[in-house]
C-alpha cells in the first residue's frame, strides 16, 4: 500500500517539475527556468565548487558504486 | 587579426551564454556517447569508474573555465523570475526522500527512495543511459557559465 502511495507521490513530483519548466517557458520568464535555478544556486564560487563535488558524488553513487 | 566581412566572432560577448551550433552538436554527441558507455558498464568495475571519470573530467574543465571567467570579471546577468515553485518541488522531494528513507528501514520495496527507484530501473540499459544523460545535463546546466 505504502509503495503505491509513494510511487504516486514520486510521479506527482516529476509532473510538478515538468509543469514548472513548461510554466516558465509559457509565462515568458515570470517563473525561473530550471537552468536559471541552477545559475542562481551557483553564482558564488564556493557554491559552484560544492555543487561540483555533490554532482560527482551523485554520479559515483549511482553509476560506479 | 583580420576579420572577414560576415565572419562571426569566435567568442560570444560577455554574458551571452548561447553556444555556437557546431560545438554544441559535438558536445551533445560526446555526452550521448558517454551516457551510452556508462549504461553498458557494471558498478564496481574499472569500466564503470572510467566512464564516470570521463564525465568528471569534462565538467572539471567547465568549472575551471567558469571560475577563470569570473575572476576575469565576466559574469552573466542574474536570472530573473519566481523561484518559489522550484523551491516547493525541491522541498517536497527532499521531504519525501527523507520519509521514505526513515520509515522504510530495510524494506525498500514498500518504501522506495529515489535510489531504490533507480536500482529497479537501471536493470534496463536504456533507462540507465537516460539517467546518465540526465546526470550529464545537470552538470552542464550547473557548471557552464
Amino acid at each position: 500500500m505504502s509503495r503505491h502511495i509513494l510511487l504516486g507521490c514520486w510521479a506527482a513530483i516529476a509532473v510538478a517539475a515538468c509543469a514548472c519548466e513548461v510554466a516558465a517557458v509559457a509565462t515568458g520568464g515570470r517563473i525561473r527556468r530550471l537552468v536559471g535555478l541552477m545559475a542562481t544556486l551557483t553564482r558564488r564560487d564556493r557554491v559552484l565548487v560544492v555543487a561540483f563535488v555533490g554532482w560527482m558524488w551523485l554520479g559515483w553513487h549511482f553509476f560506479a558504486r | 587579426m583580420t576579420r572577414w566581412v560576415g565572419e562571426r566572432p569566435r567568442q560570444n560577448p560577455p554574458g551571452d551564454r548561447r553556444v555556437p551550433r557546431a560545438p554544441l552538436l559535438v558536445g551533445l554527441a560526446l555526452a550521448a556517447a558517454d551516457a551510452g558507455w556508462v549504461a553498458t558498464t557494471t558498478p564496481f568495475t574499472a569500466g564503470a569508474d572510467t566512464a564516470v571519470a570521463v564525465g568528471f573530467a569534462v565538467m572539471a574543465v567547465l568549472v575551471v573555465r567558469t571560475l577563470r571567467r569570473r575572476r576575469g570579471g565576466v559574469r552573466p546577468p542574474a536570472p530573473t523570475g519566481a523561484l518559489w515553485p522550484w523551491l516547493a518541488v525541491i522541498g517536497v522531494l527532499s521531504g519525501l526522500e527523507l520519509v521514505a528513507y526513515l520509515l522504510g528501514g530495510s524494506d525498500r520495496h514498500a518504501w522506495p527512495t529515489l535510489s531504490a527507484l533507480y536500482d529497479g530501473a537501471s536493470t534496463h540499459e536504456w533507462a540507465k543511459g537516460v539517467f546518465a544523460a540526465v546526470w550529464l545535463a545537470i552538470g552542464w546546466g550547473l557548471f557552464r557559465r
